[in-house]
């Protein structure tokens, strides 16, 4: 039997400080405690729900271990704030220090919590060290020493620290001036990679290769510095790309919490790489090297928590560099947590609030310890970048499609399988790679100079293009040198290619269709090799019981019996997943990002699923976001990490026979071929953000109920709201819009629509449509009534007598708050996709947040 | 100009030995009394017990010597007061005593300390552990457990580092000035 | 691509795709939950006789190279994997594991549900398997009439004493089934190594001056080598530094009256926490064990435990409370497997110097 440590038996009052006895970093607190959580802020580039989700979990736990805990958010999107767990939620600027300092004190925080609100809760941190006060204020940060924040937003402080403890970095030089600037760049010689000295917003890494793109990254880089400086550094293009995430304790116990490889070298941002867990191509020899190194800088910067470390490897010279620490909880951590099922988020909480690896007790379902367990898989998941230039491209903007160290992806995908084809097959499907872009002909027009160029130069497109490459009879080895991909994934490429060309010779047959289905290739795949429709082959498959098995989703590799509820599905001979009751809902959610709404889309759904689960209702997810809040394990009693085609779908449900299928209004075929098969299915109505919207982007609306079940007036008002680009408001009182009737032809099920009036034409009606879901954000917020909570009730004709009397306030009433407006944040696409005409408008947009003149104390009605 | 010969890492190891080796030296740890010499040779006696303490199950008396008066780290010194023994809730008579300093130099410091450990009682033993033997002795004193032996320069100085007083656990040697 | 079949005495029979040799073999299955790594898992002696089957799901990736070897010829029975990849080019990588699997006469297995096997293999322990080209009623009479033997050590221990010079310690291994780790770790460290016999004598040791001696991992139950072995031990402990891992671990329990029983789960991975008890530290390290020191058996008036795993809780180190040895169960030469066990050498280096200046 294993023993049980003797140490740390009360330790809900004890926080991880530092500087303290070996064994005894833990300390029990004298003064009463109460923790600020920074929040997330607006959603962004490489900014989705993965921080909200985090936030979650986290608040769980410290909700679990009676810590008094403050929330301080402003996303209108913030699942959390809703559901915060039994903590004070604020509403207010977290990126703001007066906002915070204002909060720290009428709250009286002893405690700041700033590793699940990315990095700009750790420059609002830094920004209140610099001002020596918290020492002043005697307030500590969890899972960190303040000298540790201070290095996360000074590189060359970072470099200087990294390179003390022997740690290999790139050559990194400040510079003040141009002229500077190009005296390193001579020095070190060209490529060079220039970013701002404390940037604002987001911290950029431009890749310059001759004079004139230096001279137009560091003007960029000047100006973004709020020191009016910029860091060059010596290029490493080319190199291998690694991330490993370690996790430590204030024990100063360590464990690898897993390693992702990018697909592509150094050069492309890791966001716009396909990533790979576990890792392939790196030597056990290379692999511990990394792990050690990680330990080691984890350990020199006092981590208690989760740290994410990029490494650029040379496997040619058996050297490395590290290129980033990230020592809080970002989209590294969500996409491990995914892929091994280890709770990243909820180990990483009791950590850091001195519990020590040991002591960190889990849920029933995992085996004893798990938390101490590194993860091993026995699946492969591949993380596969959404790119959006083609919305751009409809629009007519030209945009640079060229990849490089800035990010331009707007999402991501993860597929899992048995094998890299099948995962690589299922993330490419998730990312809703219409069929023909797996045509054999998708690329045979590109002449062959520029299948070179863009080769070398890698595009969005690039997985066609090295499928294409490998069609036309270039060598793995010549790829790898063009490209400086491993050869292992021309290895993989060529298997895919030689399927497709076997499969395509097997028209009909039954064993090539277990052979694709095996490695991950999709009906519609099939179909079009075969020259038939999706529906025939999903049939023959039926019929020759070619059906999906899924396995479990574990830390564990089989070793011991993990009951976590997550599974892929695969063609093996084992199926895990048994069906839970027959009270079941199936929520299909809006999966990856794409421009537009795709954090609203997660905040509406992850509710809806949190408010069937209120119902004492069975939820079963599927979604392939590895960002996504929907997918954390606590929301739903199962996850299906699958693709969220009509055949996927359709195998879930012949295993689960859910009694409802819940699933967003956009999803129309999905909603069609399930109607045909006689599924109940529940829409949650959605349409994208007013395209309509024109007139100078400024009109009001009124937001109605529209129902015949509930027992109020049909349709019933509940909010009108005013849009003046960018800032949407709640009307507080009638502004003269004009009545409304009920407008049957565009209402065509129950739920929320709103209708617009123009700002100047005498008020005059453009359009009515389905509510779209960042709406909820500024009505729920702004009202401090969960809308969609009662939406979920509604459809299930759950609909309580205090729903009814919210229904039936009217707008003006709700609107308790009329100070409360929701501003579109701005995305920086023009610079990160230069485009050609500026891209403005609604569809381009990530993230908003709630203005409010003073912070307040925000509640819901849930 | 300070260099560092010893990591946390290895200062922990080295502790484990010792420890390792005080129970194979006395057959067991019953009658065992710690005694360690301030300021840090008693956090390294704390640390030597606590490690007791995991592998046995049983609590070893520390007790804490003060030899301020005692420079043992610069050649040539006289004492200034007397060496004295505080917090030790137990006799010395008829325990197997080991004494714990972080540096050995030139013994004058240990020679107060059984001074004062007499004073006390008649122990069956005394043992003397060090983390750093560092040469140059002036009485005929040698250490029974020793982490590291690191030969120094008369001019040279040896900084050991704990992290209950200094926030790390390191040893270093000092050259130049004083 | 030829079809080839993996069939296990309790009856069961999965269809696969061949690689590496065509030869048909016969072993334990046992299974290795390690993400990389494994040419070294497959050429460590202490598979000899054993089909292994790779928990992660593709391995070849990284070719074969010079420096993962950890024997020279391997004498593993098998590979079974759900994916193998076929790559040989490209820096250290001078074979494919296709290749190399078939110079060394052994057979791989792909294509199979090693989730659904592993799962079985977690509570049915020491089930024996082929890899055959028919999956028929003779094929399972020949699995089931097999005798493994167990002589596993003398199959693959060296038979003569050969020198591993270097300028520091005088260090003896004691070869149980050697692997390159080992010695790899004691040149890091400038030792000259001397591998001896395992059948070598106490006495033919001490001749050679040791400062320290190594029992080294090998396959197979430590109960099979006999007493005289012990009684070597018993001798050799008294009198020099010792350092027993995995195999010898089991072995310097025995000589000091612990027993050794079967675990009912073999456990092969390099993830389980280890706890040093001394200091309470976890650390992680490579892991191949089928046996285990038998707790209860344990006389703490002699042994002190040291290592635990906190996973399956067995005992992970001893040493004695009298003389400078100690053991480990976990393969401290990180090869594969996380690096921070390698310290183990650093405390045994340490220990000898100090006896050596003692002396």
């Amino acid at each position: 039997m294993a023993e049980e440590t003797s140490q740390g038996a009360q330790t809900t009052a004890q926080l991880a400080t530092f500087n303290q006895a070996e064994h005894s970093a833990e300390k029990t607190a004298s003064v009463h405690q109460r923790l600020l959580v920074i929040g997330d802020g607006p959603n962004d580039f490489g900014h989705e729900t993965e921080l909200d989700a985090a936030t979650y979990q986290t608040l769980s736990v410290l909700h679990k271990h009676n810590y008094d805990t403050v929330y301080l958010n402003n996303n209108p999107f913030s699942f959390s704030m809703e559901n915060a767990c039994g903590a004070t939620v604020i509403m207010g600027d977290p990126s703001d220090v007066a906002t915070v300092r204002q909060v720290i004190e009428s709250e009286h925080i002893t405690s700041i919590v700033p590793t699940v609100g990315g990095l700009t809760a750790m420059r609002t941190v830094e920004e209140l060290i610099a001002h020596d006060y918290l020492d002043d204020k005697h307030i500590n940060v969890l899972g960190m020493p303040l000298t540790t924040v201070r290095l996360i937003n000074n590189p060359a402080l970072m470099n200087q620290t990294l390179r003390d403890l022997g740690e290999p970095v790139i050559t990194s030089q400040v510079a003040s001036t141009t002229s500077d600037a190009f005296d390193i760049a001579r020095q070190v010689g060209f490529p060079v990679i220039v970013k701002s000295v404390a940037p604002r917003g987001e911290g950029d890494r431009v890749l310059a290769e001759n004079a004139d793109q230096l001279d137009v990254a560091l003007s960029a880089a000047f100006e973004r510095s709020r020191t009016r400086q910029v860091i060059v550094d010596q290029s490493i293009v080319g190199l291998k790309e690694v991330s490993f995430e370690v996790l430590r304790d204030a024990r100063g116990t360590e464990l690898l919490l897993g390693a992702m490889e990018d697909m592509d070298p150094v050069g492309i941002h890791a966001a716009d790489s396909i990533e790979v867990t576990p890792i392939q191509t790196l030597t056990d020899r290379e692999y511990q090297k990394l792990r050690q190194a990680a330990f080691h800088v984890a350990r020199r910067l006092h981590i208690v928590g989760v740290m994410h470390v990029q490494f650029a490897l040379d496997p040619v010279l058996d050297n490395y560099f590290i290129m980033k620490v990230n020592p809080y909880y970002d989209r590294v951590s969500a996409m491990l947590s995914r892929a091994s099922g280890y709770p990243i988020a909820l180990v990483a909480a009791n950590v850091m609030t001195g519990i020590s690896l040991p002591e960190v007790r889990l849920s029933s379902r995992f085996a004893k310890r798990t938390a101490l367990i590194e993860p091993v898989l026995d699946h492969v998941v591949v993380r596969f970048p959404i790119f959006a230039f083609d919305e751009a491209e409809r629009r007519g903007v030209k945009v640079d499609r060229q990849l490089t160290t800035v990010q331009k992806s707007v999402g991501a995908t993860l597929g899992i399988g048995r094998s890299l084809e099948e995962a690589m097959l299922k993330a490419m499907r998730a990312a809703h790679y219409h069929n023909r872009d797996f045509a054999f002909d998708a690329l045979s027009k590109l002449s062959d100079n520029d299948l070179i160029q863009q080769l070398i130069h890698p595009h969005d497109n690039r997985m066609m293009l090295l499928l294409e490459a490998i069609r036309r009879g270039y060598q793995s080895d010549e790829l790898a040198e063009l490209t400086q991909i491993d050869e292992f994934y021309f290895h993989k490429l060529r298997n895919i290619y030689n399927l497709e060309v076997d499969i395509a010779a097997h028209s009909g047959s039954e064993e090539w269709l277990q052979r694709a289905k095996y490695y991950g290739f999709s009906d519609g795949l099939i179909a079009q090799l075969w020259q038939t429709n999706a529906d025939a082959v999903m049939n023959q498959a039926h019929t020759a019981g070619i059906i999906p098995t899924y396995k479990t989703v574990e830390p564990t590799a089989g070793e011991f019996s993990e009951v976590v509820p997550t599974f892929y599905s695969t063609y093996e001979l084992e199926n895990e997943s048994r069906p839970l009751a027959d009270n079941t809902a199936l929520v299909v959610t809006t999966g990856a990002f794409r421009l537009g709404d795709g954090a609203a889309g997660e905040y509406v759904m992850s509710t809806v699923i949190s408010e069937l689960h209120q119902q004492g209702i069975k939820t079963v997810v599927v979604n392939n976001n590895p960002n996504a809040i929907s997918l954390i394990p606590q929301l739903t009693d199962k996850q299906y990490l699958e693709p969220q085609e009509i055949s996927d779908i359709l195998g879930i449900i012949d295993l689960e026979h859910p009694r409802w299928v819940f699933v967003p209004g956009n999803r129309l075929k999905l909603i069609g071929a399930l109607r045909l098969r006689h599924i109940n299915v529940i829409v949650i109505n959605k349409d994208k953000a007013s395209k309509a919207a024109q007139d100078g982007d400024q009109f009001l609306t009124r937001v109605v109920y529209h129902t015949n079940k509930i027992g109020v007036a049909d349709p019933v008002e509940i909010a009108q709201t005013a849009y003046h680009a960018p800032t949407h408001r709640l009307v507080v009182d009638n502004q003269g819009v004009p009545g409304i009737d009920a407008e049957p032809g565009s209402m065509r099920q129950s739920g929320f629509y709103n209708t617009l009036f123009s700002a100047f034409s005498g008020h005059s009606r453009m359009v009515t449509t389905a509510l779209p879901f960042p709406e909820f954000g500024l009505l729920n917020k702004g009202t401090g009534i969960n809308w969609i909570r009662m939406l979920v009730r509604a459809l299930l004709d759950k609909t309580t007598a205090a729903d009814r009397r919210d229904f039936s306030q009217g707008p003006f009433i709700t609107a308790t708050r009329g100070d409360v407006e929701m501003v579109d944040i701005p995305v920086n696409l023009d610079t990160r996709w230069r485009a050609n005409l500026p891209l403005a408008g609604a569809q381009f947009k990530l993230g908003a947040k709630i203005n409010v003149k003073f912070p307040y104390e925000f509640k819901i009605i849930n | 100009m300070a260099k560092e010969v010893v990591d946390a890492m290895a200062m922990q190891r080295a502790l484990t030995r010792i420890t390792y080796e005080i129970i194979e030296r006395n057959r067991g740890i019953g009658n065992l009394v710690l005694i360690g010499v301030k300021t840090r040779g008693v956090y390294l006696a704390d640390r030597i017990a606590s490690r007791l303490h995991q592998l046995e199950d049983t609590v070893v008396p520390v007790g804490q010597l003060d030899v301020s008066g005692y420079r043992d780290d610069i050649a040539n010194s006289e004492p200034t007061t007397k060496a004295a023994i505080s917090n030790l809730n137990t006799s010395v008579t008829d325990k197997k005593v080991v004494l714990v300093d972080d540096v050995l130099f030139t013994g004058r410091t240990i020679r107060a300390a059984m001074d004062a450990i007499m004073d006390l009682g008649r122990p069956n033993s005394i043992n003397l552990a060090v983390l750093v033997d560092r040469g140059h002795r002036e009485l005929p004193i040698r250490a029974d457990f020793v982490g590291k032996n690191i030969p120094t320069a008369q001019n040279e100085r040896i900084q050991v580092s704990v992290n209950e007083v200094d926030g790390k656990d390191s040893v270093e040697i000092i050259t130049g000035k004083d | 691509m030829t079809e080839r079949y993996l069939i296990l005495s309790d009856g069961t029979a999965y269809k696969g795709q061949a690689f590496g040799s065509p030869a048909t073999t016969s072993g334990t299955i046992v299974f290795n939950t390690s993400v990389t790594g494994y040419q070294e898992i497959i050429t460590d002696p202490i598979y000899h006789n054993q089909i292994i089957v790779f928990t992660t799901p593709t391995i070849g990736a990284v070719g074969v190279n010079h420096e993962s070897y950890e024997s020279i010829l391997p004498t593993a029975k098998g590979v079974v994997v759900r994916e193998v990849a076929e790559v040989s080019t490209n820096r250290q990588r001078s074979l494919s594991l296709d290749q190399f699997l078939r110079v060394h006469n052994i057979p791989g297995i792909s294509g199979i549900d090693t989730r659904q096997l592993v799962r079985k293999l977690r509570t049915h322990n020491g089930l024996n398997a082929s890899i055959v080209d028919v999956a028929d009623e003779h094929a399972f009479d020949q699995l089931n009439a097999i005798v493994l033997t167990n002589q596993q050590v003398s199959q693959v221990a060296t038979p003569r004493p050969y020198a591993n010079p270097g300028m520091g310690h005088n260090i003896v291994v004691m070869d149980f089934g050697l692997k390159s780790g080992i010695l790899r770790e004691l040149a890091v460290r400038d030792a000259n190594v001397t591998v001896v016999p395992y059948t070598t004598t106490a006495d033919d040791i001490l001749n050679l001056d040791p400062d320290g001696i190594i029992l080294s991992s090998g396959p197979g139950d430590p109960r099979d080598l006999g007493q005289d072995i012990l009684t070597t031990i018993k001798t050799l402990e008294t009198r020099v530094p010792l350092l027993g891992i995995g195999l010898g671990h089991e072995l310097f329990a025995l000589a000091n009256s612990a027993t050794i029983q079967r675990l009912p789960v073999a456990h092969q991975g390099m993830n389980h926490p280890i706890r040093e008890i001394i200091t309470n530290q976890i650390m992680y390290a490579a892991q191949a064990e089928e046996y285990g020191v038998d707790r209860d058996s344990i006389n703490r008036d002699q042994l002190l435990i040291t290592h635990i795993d906190l996973i399956d809780g067995s005992i992970q180190g001893l040493r004695h409370r009298d003389y400078p040895a100690f053991s480990v169960q976990f393969f401290p030469d990180a090869a594969p497997g996380p690096w921070e066990a390698t310290q183990v050498f650093d405390d045994f280096i340490e220990l000898t110097g100090i006896r050596g200046e003692q002396h």
